[in-house]
């Protein structure tokens, strides 16, 4: 029984009305959730999609580029290059189980310390780098390995294909690529440039080979401490060759002491003795304190600040300075130097650059050493090369000066062309130059140096052996002997300098150590296998004596 | 029929119009996202290039490194000892050259000497 009243027809209209309604309401509200939830869930999987990029869960590779540009010979011959390994790293925060991350690092490098492994994937730092020198194959067993924060990374490495030639000149890199010394530190700007080109430098490998194999064999024979060589190139400045022994090979790091790595050619001074004399002839010649003809009284004792002044080969009659050089007259030189006075000397000395460091683009360059107060004793042994220190390369300068036409050229290890062109000046004039080069060669046909010739190439040449100082003078059993050598006679272009550092006497030296018996034939024998590479043609030539009357001398 | 019941012409059309614009929007936003797949697949094939082309030039550097140590004067001299006996060149050698080319040639005989 229903109890209210019967609704009318429109009143079941209405609510059916609103009973649809709401309905509708409610379809709609679901529709708008629905749409809703459908858009964010299409907007987030655009946003990954489009917009997101995949995180690295695994082991993955890094690098760090550092670029050094290739060192090259003069000739293109490769020597320093960049090549790339790979080193091991973790992020410690990225790792969830250490004690895995170590066992898998140490299954594929079972060299590795496990302690020290546990240690460092404990630090609290970003990254620590867990090993170095990784092959390609280890970095792929890394990345393949998917430990969670492990990463390689590339490294770069600084390789020198020639070892151990040419390794004082070239220098030194740190592990993180830094330069330390030599080109590597010198040119580091044009090195580290980005996209630079290979670098040109002056050295010829196949030259420096020669250097460094003669200069070797000689060091090993007389068992001297040190040994030096240059080959310069006196009318471009460029130096060829420059070895010092001991020597390193940069590519074993280990191995390198402080002393091997100290270049004897530039950062180390010497008395070097009479090698210093054709230097005080071209400044008495040039300046006109004596000529060709004079002779000076050597054959009589000798006295200065009441030391005697003493010659090696004692002669008996005056020496013109032809014979002043070739018997390599103390009392010669020393009366010239005398004659010039202290100024000329200084002046002299400083034009040739003997008093500054040198030139050239090195590190670590050795300054000379000489007199303070410059007495006549000074002059006298400063003329035949005591009492003042230098490195070879500031005698070859010099010497180059003097042959090359009278011009000083600062000596480079840069490739010379046109954007690169060494310093010049002229020091003494052509005329004195050519009257040196003919003493010179008188020296090496008659004279000390003899065993430097080389039939053909017309070599000139000076001997010096010095006592070492020591306290309170000099020690005569320790010597310093050197030659400077230059080729060939008609046109002087390259200048050979040998020095050795104590070397010892041999039997068949007749118990001598002297430069005649060491340095000269060493120089030679450079001469010798260089003078082809170097495109130096054998010709006759008449001996250099021709233009010294010995007999009017008696 | 009522109002309740029968759509307008109006309404459909705007529907039709949203359901369109919707699935335009569908559409270009899968045209969009393959869009991206494939510049994201050509980026990965140029950082391919690129690592291959650096993994060629490292492999070009190291074999550089190679060539120059296998050409070390040191090497090649005591190589050519060894083998062929050669001794270093000396001024003896040039000196030799330069008289086998001072020696003047038979006339004739170069011109006319390839048959």
């Amino acid at each position: 029984m229903t109890t209210g009243p019967i609704p009318s027809r429109y009143e079941v209209d209405d609510l059916e009305f609103r009973m649809v309604a709401e309905g509708r309401i409610r379809i709609w509200i679901g529709l708008v959730v629905f749409s809703v939830a459908l858009l964010l869930i299409v907007l987030r999987l655009a946003e990954v999609a489009l917009f997101t990029q995949p995180p690295g869960l695994g082991a993955s590779s890094e690098e760090d580029v550092v670029f050094r540009a290739d060192i090259e010979d003069r000739n293109g011959q490769l020597l320093a290059t960049t090549i790339n390994n790979y080193a091991l790293y973790a992020k410690p925060s990225k790792i969830l189980n250490k004690r895995e991350a170590v066992s898998g690092v140490l299954s594929l490098f079972p060299h590795l310390d496990e302690a020290d492994l546990d240690r460092r994937v404990r630090l609290p730092r970003d990254e620590v780098r867990l090993a170095r020198g990784l092959t390609p194959t280890q970095k792929n067993e890394v990345i393949a390995s998917g430990l969670p924060g492990l990463f390689t990374k590339a490294q770069f490495m600084r390789s020198y294909p020639n070892g151990a030639a040419a390794s004082h000149v070239l220098g030194l890199v740190d592990i993180d690529l830094n330069p330390m010394s030599g080109i590597e530190y010198s040119f580091n700007e044009d090195i580290v440039a980005e996209d630079a080109p290979p670098k040109a430098l002056s050295i010829d490998l196949r030259v420096q080979s020669v250097l460094e194999d003669e200069l070797f064999k000689t060091v090993t024979k007389f068992s001297a401490d040190t040994g030096a060589g240059i080959v310069l190139d006196i009318k471009t400045g460029e130096v060829l060759a420059m070895a010092s022994l001991p020597e390193y090979d940069p590519n074993q790091r280990d191995t390198i002491s402080p002393q091997k790595e100290k270049n004897t050619a530039t950062n180390a001074t010497y008395d070097l003795g009479s090698v210093f004399k054709p230097l005080t002839v071209a400044m008495a010649l040039d300046r006109g304190v004596t000529t060709l003809d004079e002779a000076f009284p050597v054959h009589k004792p000798f006295t200065v600040q009441k030391k005697l002044i003493r010659d090696d080969h004692e002669s008996k009659v005056p020496y013109d300075a032809a014979h002043i050089l070739s018997e390599s007259s103390n009392r010669g030189t020393a009366l010239m130097a005398l004659r010039a006075g202290a100024d000329m000397q200084q002046d002299f000395f400083k034009a040739v650059g003997l008093f500054d460091r040198s030139p050239i683009e090195l590190n670590g360059l050795a300054r000379p050493q000489y007199h303070k107060e410059w007495q006549d004793i000074s002059i006298v042994t400063t003329s035949y090369g005591h009492g003042i220190s230098v490195t070879p390369l500031h005698l070859a300068s010099a010497i180059g000066a003097i042959l090359n036409d009278g011009v000083y050229v600062a000596p480079t290890l840069a490739k010379v062309d046109s954007a690169h062109k060494p310093a010049t000046r002229r020091v003494i004039s052509s005329r004195t130059s050519k009257d040196v080069a003919e003493l010179m060669r008188f020296v090496v046909t008659d004279g000390t140096g003899r065993s430097a010739e080389v039939p053909g190439l017309g070599v000139m040449g000076k001997t010096g052996t010095a006592d070492k100082p020591s306290v309170g003078g000099y020690d005569t059993r320790r010597l310093v002997t050197s030659f400077v050598g230059a080729f060939p006679v008609w046109d002087p272009k390259y200048v050979v300098m040998i020095t050795l550092d104590e070397p010892k006497a041999l039997e068949e030296t007749h118990g001598f150590a002297t430069a005649g018996w060491n340095a000269a034939p060493t120089a030679g024998r450079v001469m010798s296998r260089i003078a082809p590479m170097v495109d130096v043609p054998v010709k006759p030539i008449q001996s250099a004596s021709s233009f010294v009357d010995r007999e009017a001398l008696q | 029929m009522s109002a309740v019941v029968y759509q307008s012409r109006a309404d459909v059309a705007k529907r039709i119009i949203w359901g369109a614009m919707i699935l335009i929007g569908i559409s270009l936003l899968g045209v969009l996202y393959s869009f991206k797949t494939m510049a994201q697949s050509a980026r990965k094939d140029v950082r391919h290039l690129e690592v291959q082309i650096e993994s060629e030039e490292r492999n070009i550097q190291l074999l550089k490194a190679d060539v120059a140590y296998l050409e070390r004067p040191d090497r090649l001299v005591e190589f050519s000892q060894v083998t062929i006996v050669a001794e270093p060149l000396g001024y003896k050698s040039a000196d030799m050259l330069m008289r086998v080319k001072a020696i003047p040639l038979r006339e004739g005989k170069i011109e006319g000497a390839a048959p």
